[in-house]
């Protein structure tokens, strides 16, 4: 090769080269393998689900000819909900009880698979995942003295650019992969419950939540950039994996929310504002915020999170040798 | 051509390197010499972008932003992803595909078929530097920056290395540094010396490539 054709790298180039080290680093097979498995047992709990809400339907049908009450009469009209405190009560279980299976058999039909997937995985997993990520992105190369060699290829701007554009493919997927283990996953679920139950005896009585799509996805991308783009910041000031990484586990899965500014927070009144909550996952409660509020914190958060990633692998960058 | 002009490096508020100017020509390899500790390592990182420095630093004219692609460093501790084998880590370290044959061709004798399929962790110090070799001599850079490369390689290992860059990079502007004078005075055609932080012209141990080209074949 002549001096004339050596070829220019780029950001996409660097981009090949982050996703050829996390594979090939084990990182994002096993993260794949995990979320699979993940998205099995969540499949698997939500069929356990269904066949709970058919025993429960059943236990109140014979409830009601215990008593001499018309079941079926009670189908027609409207269940009524009020909360007292911690206690709930229902008016007309018979309808409420109907309503919970019908919506149970919506929630594990193979079409319901992006907003039931992503409702648990997006809140519950996707932030340790795209932080493990990011930090991961931000350290492994530092780990194994090949950040310099990166450095000097790409500079600094184009090295963190890079990262946050791999962030964005590994996020695509392992959707990807939740989304089609899930679907998989559900159409067997589906198939083996119908066999079982009269699924065609409970069609939906009540309108189902309105559902927000694009809405949903936008949140779910929100979320992975201001978590991945955490994990790539504080990677890149801190330069270490292991004690970022256990700080945030211990973070975001053991210590209560520190106020309505917890980002935690942003993201749980975000997910509520998008998702309905009434399936076997539900998101823990929101300190009251409003959802703009919610909306623009976690937006400028995510814009200087990426920020702050440029600016570590500068300060760092004479350490990184 | 590389141009270093007054150029001033201080770390934690120690100087290590001050008012250093020097012209690295083209088709040249120049040796930097210097005590352990005397700031070479410093002073390539400045120049490959990596350390702040006050003066200017010039690559034909360019600022290092500008000729990223066209510049190769191999640095001392030869780093590696130890999941990779050589071929990929050879790929890895020039951030771009190449063709095993193309990466066997470089050099054979410098690192044959069999240690580039080798995983990295298997791999000596001595080898992984002959991989960084080897990337060295593919990348086709115009700038080349060996920092102790030839270190823990034979003579006549080091010999072809030079050989290899008179084929392959005839015009390539070529700065190694390393402590061993007999070896680098050899392979050489200039040497400077890093002295209390200021570069010095040493002469006398002047050679041109040719002739080392000739000794080599």
């Amino acid at each position: 090769m002549s001096v004339a054709n050596a070829p220019s790298v780029g950001i996409l180039g660097q981009v090949r080269v982050e996703l050829r080290l996390i594979w090939r680093g084990f990182v994002l097979p096993i993260c794949l393998v995990i979320c699979a498995l993940l998205a099995v047992g969540n499949v698997v709990n939500t069929s356990n689900s269904v066949r709970a809400d058919y025993g429960l339907v059943q236990h109140t049908r014979a409830e009601y000819a215990a008593n001499g009450m018309d079941f079926a009469a009670d189908l027609k009209k409207p269940a009524k909900v009020t909360t007292s405190g911690d206690e709930q009560s229902v008016t007309n279980l018979a309808r409420y009880d109907y309503d919970t299976m019908a919506s149970a058999i919506i929630a594990i039909s193979p079409a319901s698979s992006a907003t039931e997937s992503m409702k648990y995985f997006g809140f519950l997993l996707y932030p340790l995942v795209f932080f493990l990520i990011g930090l991961w992105l931000a350290t492994g190369q530092r780990r194994y003295r090949l950040e310099k060699v990166t450095l000097v290829r790409n500079g600094t701007a184009a090295t963190v650019a890079a990262r946050q554009l791999t962030l964005l493919v590994v996020a695509a997927i392992v959707t990807a992969t939740i989304l089609l283990v899930d679907v998989v996953a559900r159409a067997i679920a589906t198939s083996v419950l119908a066999a079982q139950l009269p699924f065609a005896a409970f069609s939906p009585l009540s309108p189902q939540p309105a559902r927000y799509p694009l809405a949903q996805w936008a949140v779910i991308a929100l979320v992975v950039l201001f978590f991945g783009g955490a994990g790539v910041a504080i990677g890149a000031f801190a330069g270490v994996f292991a004690i970022p990484a256990i700080v945030f586990l211990i973070w975001d899965y053991v210590v209560p929310f520190l106020g309505a500014h917890d980002p935690r927070n942003w993201f749980d009144v975000l997910g509520h504002s998008v998702f309905s909550y009434a399936s076997t996952f539900e998101l823990s409660p929101a300190i009251p915020l409003a959802v703009p509020i919610a909306l623009t914190a976690s937006v400028v958060g995510a814009v200087v999170l990426l920020g702050l990633g440029y600016l570590g692998i500068r300060i760092r960058n004479p350490l990184a040798t | 051509m590389i141009e270093l002009q007054n150029v001033g490096i201080a770390v934690r508020g120690r100087t290590i390197v001050e008012q250093c100017t020097a012209t690295l020509p083209s088709a040249t390899i120049t040796h930097l010499t210097g005590a352990n500790g005397s700031g070479k390592t410093t002073l390539i990182r400045a120049i490959s972008g990596l350390q702040r420095y006050s003066g200017n630093i010039r690559f034909d004219g360019a600022d290092v932003a500008r000729v990223r692609s066209r510049l190769y460093v191999c640095f001392d501790d030869a780093p590696v992803f130890p999941y990779l084998n050589g071929y990929e880590n050879v790929r890895l370290l020039l951030g771009h595909a190449l063709t095993r044959k193309a990466i066997a061709a470089v050099a054979p004798s410098l690192a044959d078929d069999g240690m580039l399929r080798m995983r990295a962790r298997q791999l000596s110090h001595g080898q992984r530097k002959r991989v960084h070799l080897v990337a060295a001599l593919a990348s086709g850079a115009s700038y080349l920056i060996l920092d102790e490369a030839l270190n823990g390689v034979d003579a006549p290992t080091a010999a072809e290395v030079v050989t290899a860059l008179a084929t392959r990079a005839p015009d390539a502007t070529v700065l190694i540094t390393g402590h061993h004078e007999d070896t680098y005075g050899a392979l050489s055609s200039r040497r400077i010396e890093l002295v209390n932080g200021t570069l010095v012209e040493r002469r006398g141990v002047v050679e041109r490539r040719g002739v080392v080209e000739g000794r080599s074949a």
